[in-house]
This record gives structure tokens, sequence and C-alpha cells, in this order.
């Protein structure tokens, strides 16, 4: 009879490399296609995705020339999350994310285990639940009836602590309503709801901060000073902007002089003969 | 696997800390777990936690964890036995803002983000300990033990970006006026920030309030928002400029917020010629004259190469002084500016009510 050595508490990588963990006992770790994920290639597991339900499992394999992809799915989506191992620069564990770059897990392994699917032939290799079912213990729980965050049209969440800026034109304010109305029967506590309101009134000087970083601001035409001898009249521009030349006299008398807009130009001129006319 | 049986494993294992990274006996820490929340910055596979000391004092220990993440770095998840709890302890704790010593613990710790708000899910776990008596044994009282044991990878939970925790709101500064090259600056009453917070650590409901020229749409259906800007709707237009933050003032050389001359106040045109560049033209009998660097024009009517009946048009004033028919303006009128920003339709309209400025005729030339 031959003796085994047997260690009585082994650590606890060692304990799970030869075993299903982290996927359950019931999977068979093949897929139809005969793809083959060997005990031992993920030693731990936590996954986390966000709005991700029971029976999570490992759902596609994406080989390509310099990656591997591995998805996380649920029976209502395959794609969860994933993760990239990149085969030129591997590393021991697999960051796990959503399509809004959100944490959803991580796949505990080292780079000697993980380069296996390089034998992989290229393409997608999908796995069912009792294929590569993972076990409830590495399933971790998370918010589920909260707010999330904000999807914006650009396809990005932001989450968290969320800032609203309001800027180009656009102006954010907030005040707090009491909603006792609001309150379920018998509850005393009054209901506060956070008002932001957005009103959108411009930015007067747009064109200056389109301008960028130097822009060149014209000196404007404020006043006209008219000067008649040592006299002197400052004018404004009336509401419309508009300062008017006019010729006349005082008294009321006929006066030579025209001062008309021709063609968009402000002409001064004399009325009356010209020398060269009159020979 | 019982829980026990799991727990009396790793009582004799580096478990749940990486294989050789322990400082203390394996039976002191049997089990732990930690979440680490928004603000965290926590990245699976890039950062770690670990249990960088133990205390002893007083019939008390005291175990810290920390993380590399760079939301909690220099902040500590403490927990405490006493020398007599029973084996398999299981505590929760919340994150502790700094290192403190003993004297200074408390039972009630806080977190501040950087807005400010007081959460308490930055960094949370539990820790179970085993049988405590190696360590005692190991730990002299009024003592501490140093090292760096690696939490197991799979213990971690982050939750960066799983959920919305707070709304904050601000505004950006406005476009401000730019004095015009070698002119003095503009004395603004608040010293321009880059941006101005209007509220922080909003939780609970919130409400979107159309305002001035705002539309703001819900879909059920799509669980959406749409924001989008027309002229006069939600509130209508304004009658007044709206304030970036409470308290918010004109220049005193200005009626406006972002400074600056109104249309009202600069010469847009002269007898309906208008700019940017007016074009004056002399007729006969009249000359122009220019010197920019003193911004003068000057209009002579002298009748030059004219038929005239005596010599009153040129001699009346001429004694006077060498000020005669002299007038100074510049040269460069405004455009007739309207614009606007974020292809909403957001208008831009003139501001500032109407004055009755002086219509000035100037007659007797």
């Amino acid at each position: 009879m031959a003796n085994t050595l047997t260690i009585l508490h082994p650590q606890w990588r060692d304990e799970w490399d030869p075993t299903n963990y982290p996927f359950g006992d019931w999977a068979t770790l093949t897929n139809q296609e005969g793809a083959f994920i060997q005990e031992g290639t993920f030693l731990d597991a936590s996954l986390y995705p966000v709005d991700g339900g029971p029976k999570l499992r490992l759902s596609k394999v994406v080989v390509a020339d310099q990656t591997i992809q591995i998805f996380i799915g649920d029976p209502s989506n395959d794609e969860l999350a994933s993760g990239i191992l990149d085969l030129l620069n591997p590393t021991d564990d697999i960051e796990l994310t959503d399509k809004y770059d959100r944490a959803a897990g991580i796949l505990v392994s080292t780079v000697e285990r993980l380069l296996v699917f390089q034998t992989w032939s290229l393409g997608t290799h999908e796995f069912s639940f009792e294929q590569t079912g993972f076990l409830s213990y590495v399933s971790l729980p998370t918010y589920s009836d909260c707010f999330k965050g904000f999807l914006l049209e650009d396809g990005s969440v932001v989450s968290g602590d969320i800032w609203i800026l309001g800027e180009g034109g656009v102006v954010l304010s907030h005040d707090t309503l009491d909603r006792p109305d609001a309150c379920p029967p018998g509850e005393e506590e009054s209901l506060s709801e956070h008002r932001i309101r957005v009103d959108i009134i411009g930015d007067p000087l747009s064109l200056q901060r389109l301008c960028g970083d130097d822009p060149k601001t014209p000196k404007f035409l404020q006043t006209m000073t008219f000067r008649r001898g040592c006299d002197s009249i400052v004018s404004t521009p009336d509401e419309n902007g508009e300062i008017k030349i006019t010729s006349g006299r005082s008294d009321g008398t006929p006066t030579i002089l025209r001062i008309r807009n021709v063609d968009g130009k402000l002409l001064i001129e004399a009325a009356g003969g010209t020398l060269e006319g009159s020979s | 696997m019982p829980k026990d049986q799991l727990l009396n494993d790793n009582a004799a294992r580096d478990f749940p800390f990486l294989k050789g990274t322990s400082f203390t006996p394996f039976s002191s820490v049997v089990a732990c777990g930690f979440t680490l929340g928004p603000g965290s910055g926590f990245v699976a596979g890039e950062h770690n936690v670990f249990m960088t000391k133990v205390m002893r004092r007083n019939g008390r220990l005291w175990f810290f964890f920390t993380s590399d993440a760079p939301g909690v770095i220099g902040k500590y998840l403490i927990f405490s036995r006493s020398e007599e709890d029973p084996r398999y302890t299981l505590e929760y704790v919340d994150l502790v803002d700094e290192d403190p010593e003993l004297d200074s613990i408390s039972d009630s710790f806080s977190a501040v983000n950087e807005a400010g708000c007081d959460f308490s899910d930055m960094f949370g776990g539990f820790l179970v300990t085993g049988p405590l008596g190696e360590l005692i044994d190991l730990i002299p009282d009024e003592d501490k033990l140093f090292g760096l044991s690696t939490v197991e990878p799979a213990l971690l939970q982050s939750l960066v970006g799983a959920y919305g925790r707070s709304i904050n709101v601000a505004n950006s500064d406005r476009t401000r006026y730019e004095p015009p090259e070698g002119c003095s600056g503009v004395s603004w009453n608040d010293e321009p920030q880059p941006t101005y917070t209007r509220s922080t650590c909003l939780t609970g409901p919130i409400v979107f309030v159309p305002g001035y020229n705002s539309i703001i749409l819900q879909s059920q259906q799509e669980n959406s928002l749409t924001f989008s800007a027309s002229v006069a709707a939600g509130e209508g237009e304004p009658c007044e400029q709206i304030a970036l933050f409470e308290g918010e003032s004109a220049p005193d050389d200005s009626q406006f917020l972002e400074g600056g001359p109104g249309c009202q106040e600069v010469v847009r045109s002269i007898n309906g010629v208008g700019g940017p560049v007016a074009f004056m033209a002399a007729g006969q009998g009249v000359s122009i004259g220019f010197d920019p660097a003193e911004h003068e024009i000057s209009v002579n009517v002298d009748l030059h190469n004219m038929l005239t009946c005596g010599h009153e048009f040129l001699t009346a004033d001429l004694a006077n002084d060498e000020c005669f028919h002299r007038t100074s303006v510049s040269l460069v009128l405004p455009r007739f500016t309207a614009s606007g920003i974020g292809g909403h339709g957001i208008r831009v309209t003139g501001t500032g009510s109407p004055s009755s400025h002086n219509l000035h005729s100037f007659r007797n030339w």
C-alpha cells in the first residue's frame, strides 16, 4: 500500500485548485463544441455586475489574435460584464466591467493558467449555465431598486457623487420644497424634495469665449465729441445705437451744407455751383 | 461547506489573506470581506486591501485595515475585540478618516467625500476573528504589531459606479467681458471663479424644474429625461439677468453681470451708416482730414472750387482759434450681434432697457 501525503490544512487556493471552484460542482466546463475550461484555470472569483440576476455563468470566451475576452452573463443577458486578457501583457487577475465601465467583479487566476486560452481556436465560444455556472458563493448582491446613475446620449454613465454643471448660458439653481402631502398616511416625518431649476438664458459674450484664450475685444465707439471752435459736445448713441448728424442753422434759415447717407457712406458736401460748371 | 468548518480551516492557513502575507497567527483572522464605495477609486485587480497593524491595550485588541485605492489612502477600518471575546466573533465597521491612536478611537466615525458630504459607504467591511490566545501571547500589552497582510482579491467588492449617491449642483463661470488691449480692467465685485457651487449632497427625491426658455420632458416608457431650449418656453423669457450664485452683482462700471457696455452704450450707426466700419466721404466744397493717432476727423467746409457770393461761410468763425470744425471719433463701430450657444434655438436677445438718450442734432455749422 503506497503512502500518500495529505496536507491537513491546505492554503485556500491550493485547496480549490483541483476542483470546479469557482464554478458549481454540476458544471461540465465543456461546451457543445468541445471547448474545455480545465479545473484550476480560475482559482477564485467575485462577481457583482450591476443588474445581475441569479445563475451567473461564464457565458462567452472570445479569442482574438492578441486578446482573450471573457464574458459573464445571466439567463437574461449574455454580456452583463466582461474582462480582457491581453496576451502581450497578461495579468494574474481579470477585472470585470460592464458596458458602461462599471466595476463588475474579478476572476482570480495566474498568467500561466490563463494562457491556456491561447490554444483555443479564434472566434466566440459560448457556454450555458449547466456548463459554466458559478457558485452562488462568488456572486455578491448589488443594489437593485435604487438610482444607479444617469445614462447620457454618448453612452456613458455618471454615478456616485454626481455633479450637474450649468454652463454656456444654462444656469442651475436649487431649492427645497417640503411636501407633507407626499408622506404616507401615518408617517409624521415630512418629505422634502430637492428642486433643481434649469434656466436657459444664453451667453451674451459667447463669441468671445469661442475665440479661445486670447479674445480680441474690439474698442467700441461709445461717444462722439463734436467741436466747434473751442466748444465741444459729447454725444452718446440713442437706444438704437444711432447718432444723427444733420445740417442747419439755429435760426432756421437754409444752409448749403448737406449730410446724407449715400450707398452706405456718410457724404458731407456743400450745395451749389462749381467754378467748372459756370465757366 | 458548514460555516464553522470553513472557519476552522481558515484558522490554520493564511486565508483570508494571500498565501505568505500573514503577520499574525493564522487563527487571529479567519474571515473578512470589504466593500469599496463610490469615490474610493478602487479598481479590482489593481488595488488591494491590507491589514497593516494590530494593537493591544487594556484588555482589547485593535485590527487596522486600509487600502491603496486612491480615495481611501491613509484611511482605516478599525475592528476591536475584547481579549475575552469568543472565537468567530463577527463585527462590521465603516471608514475612519485617519490613522488614530487608541485614545482617539470612538464608536462613531464618518467619512467626507470631495463635495463635503458625510457618507459612510466609502469603505466598509466585516471581520471574523478566531481564537485570540496566540495573538495575545505575541503582543505584549500596550504594544503593536506591524505588517502587510494582503486580503484575497475575491473578498473585495467594488461599488464604484454601482449607484448614484448624491447630486451636486454648480454653474460654470459666465463669459466675462475682457477689456480691449490697453484699457483698464473690470472691477468685479466678486472674484471670478471657474465654477460656483450651488448645492451639494442632495439625496432623496429630486425634481427638475423648467425655468426660462427651458423644456424638460420625462418619458416613463424610456425612463428618460430630455432637456431642451425654446424661446419663451418654461417660465418664459427673463426680464433681468440670472445670477450664477446668490448675491452676484454687476461690476460698478457696467449694468451687466458679465461686464462690458450695453448695445445702447456703443455707437452702431451714424445717420443710418452702420458698422463695423463706417465710411465718410467728402463731397463738393468739403474736405475731410484724419488723424488716427488722435482719433480725430476734421471736416472742413471750405467751399473750394465753388461759386460763392461772399466769404461769410469761411470767415465767420475762423478767427476764433485752431479748434475750428474738428470732430473727434474713432473709426470702428460694433457689429450688430445676436448669437447663441447650444444649438437648441437659444436666442440671446439684447439686454438692458431702452433709455432716453439724447438724439443729437447739430445745427449751425
